[in-house]
């Protein structure tokens, strides 16, 4: 690999990285304190891509378009929470089947409203266009390096929300031991249904952000669903920076692979997660159930 | 005030699943500690976890100043008055202690005698020293006076406890027994589940003993400490061993 070449594939694993941390961070949020893997998650992903996308072209906004997806997705998270879920909670196999059964229905009812289609966003100029990286003479889109601005600045908002808010304290005690945060007086069915649809929200942001990357179409809720367990499972189920250094990890190696020996990529990151959990089964931030 | 006891228990059944483990109990506790004692495996948790609300499947009544706990979720019956140190202390690993006491929502008691963090420190002044270390890294003694100042922030009128002298150092254990008669002379109804004679009767004059989900007997500390064969025959135990 020549030397540009090099920094272009990091830059695109990093780029990437920062799209699959902010699809996985939802997803782990809501593992982590309602100890459900929502197997729906790909699915609020393909709904918020689309959705944003009806949105942006009505509008003629991008933004517009993201707020919605932001805002609409994180109500079908919501009613998906409290309309099913709620219902069948600690019941994982019912869980893990109900949250299939609603991506297979939501994957069908999307193919029929938006069809096979691929769909191109076109977001503000301020954010697209290419970027000349100096010495290298090398060009990158600026709209990548604004997904990976974009994926810190949410890290850290969360980050600050986790460690020094009085809900984030919440969220982390309940990540230990929901009982014993009902226990002292707090309605984890309120916390419940709030991570749900923040999470549900976050992966339907994703889906406009990750869209205008390259394009949406049907078939990338399963790819997302899959790189959020993937994510989600080396770096440790409900663990903040084990999802973003996981999600540097997996891109990273799904990049290089891809470059260095193209035929072979798609199992590397599998290979990645048998050996992060035949060495450490937490993954890398979990602690031990 | 009325002459109603604070909790009073009546034909209380809890299941895990098909296993029947509370079958029938009766309960009657008013603002003198009342301690459960029993063997492993009788029933005392899941009689803790039915009082919290913790176990869904419970039927009886569960009546608690004025109002029915069965049936109502476990935030609710905190915020009426119940506070919970549960067996194996189970407190927050990832939080410091100073989170611990920030988490816990102040339930308003009408009355100007009100738990904060700062008379909290006071009562445990161990807890001010290690303020922001993480809880996991503290002693299994600190450990659980964070449980119990935990619980005791929510302002309880009833203080219910499992098993809390459990894997303490005797010294450790003398220091809980001072401190859960001090909180009983303070006016706060206790409710103690215990497996050792000792701590039980050191705390309580009341005893409950529990055998097989139901309670067996009601007696004194002072007559069950002063028959050893009644103590062998409840709780396996000779008095010299327990002690």
């Amino acid at each position: 690999m020549s030397w540009p070449q090099f920094v272009t594939v990091t830059l695109n694993g990093l780029t990437l990285a920062a799209l699959y941390f902010i699809v996985a961070i939802g997803f782990t949020l809501i593992f982590g304190v309602l100890r459900v893997v929502n197997l729906a998650h790909g699915s609020l992903y393909l709904f918020g891509g689309y959705l944003g996308w009806s949105v942006a072209d009505r509008t003629g906004s991008w933004v517009l378009g993201a707020v919605a997806a932001l805002f609409v997705t994180a109500l079908a998270g919501l009613l998906l929470q409290l309309g099913l879920l709620r219902r069948i909670h600690g019941q994982e196999l019912r869980e893990a089947l109900v949250t299939i059964g609603v991506s297979i229905v939501a994957a069908d009812l999307m193919l029929a409203r938006w069809g096979g289609f691929t769909y191109d966003f076109s977001p503000p100029e301020v954010i697209t266009g290419g970027l000349r990286i100096p010495l290298l003479d090398i060009g990158y889109p600026r709209y990548r390096l604004f997904v990976l601005a974009f994926a810190i600045a949410l890290g850290l908002i969360l980050w600050f929300v986790l460690a020094r808010t009085r809900l984030g304290i919440t969220v982390r005690a309940a990540i230990d031991d929901r009982d014993m945060v009902a226990a002292v007086g707090i309605d984890v069915q309120r916390l419940f249904a709030l991570m749900f649809a923040v999470g549900a929200g976050l992966a339907g942001l994703a889906g406009v952000i990750g869209g205008s990357v390259l394009s949406i179409s049907s078939g990338e809720d399963a790819r997302y669903l899959l790189a959020s367990l993937i994510v989600v499972i080396v770096g440790g189920m409900g663990s903040l920076p084990g999802t973003a250094v996981a999600a540097v990890l997996v891109a990273l190696v799904e990049q290089y692979s891809l470059a260095l020996f193209p035929t072979y990529a798609a199992i590397v990151s599998f290979l990645l997660m048998v050996v992060v959990l035949a060495l450490r089964p937490q993954g890398l931030f979990g602690r031990p159930a | 005030m009325t002459n109603a006891p604070l909790l009073e228990v009546r034909g209380l059944h809890a299941y895990y699943g098909q296993s029947h483990v509370l079958q029938g109990i009766d309960l009657v506790l008013g603002h003198e500690p009342l301690a459960v004692l029993g063997r492993n495996g009788m029933g005392k948790t899941t009689l803790c976890l039915a009082l919290t609300g913790l176990l869904p499947s419970v039927r009886g009544s569960i009546r608690f100043a004025g109002h029915e706990l069965v049936g109502q979720a476990p935030h609710r019956i905190a915020a009426l008055g119940v506070g919970y140190v549960p067996q194996g202390r189970r407190i927050f690993p990832s939080l410091t202690v100073e989170e611990h006491l920030r988490l816990v929502p102040r339930r308003a008691t009408g009355t100007g005698d009100v738990w904060t963090p700062e008379r909290i420190y006071a009562l445990f002044p161990r807890l001010a020293e290690r303020r922001r270390q993480p809880a996991g890294t503290l002693s299994g003694g600190e450990q659980q006076m964070l449980a119990i100042a935990r619980a005791l922030l929510t302002n309880p009128q009833l203080l219910i406890m499992d098993e809390p002298s459990e894997g303490l150092a005797p010294v450790i254990v003398e220091q809980l027994i001072a401190t859960l008669r001090h909180l009983a002379e303070g006016g706060l109804a206790i409710l103690l589940v215990e497996q050792r004679l000792a701590v039980a009767t050191a705390v309580a004059q009341r005893i409950a003993i529990m055998v097989g989900g139901r309670i067996a007997l009601e007696t004194s500390s002072d007559r069950l400490l002063a028959d050893p064969a009644l103590q062998q025959r409840y709780l396996g135990v000779s008095a010299r061993r327990a002690a």
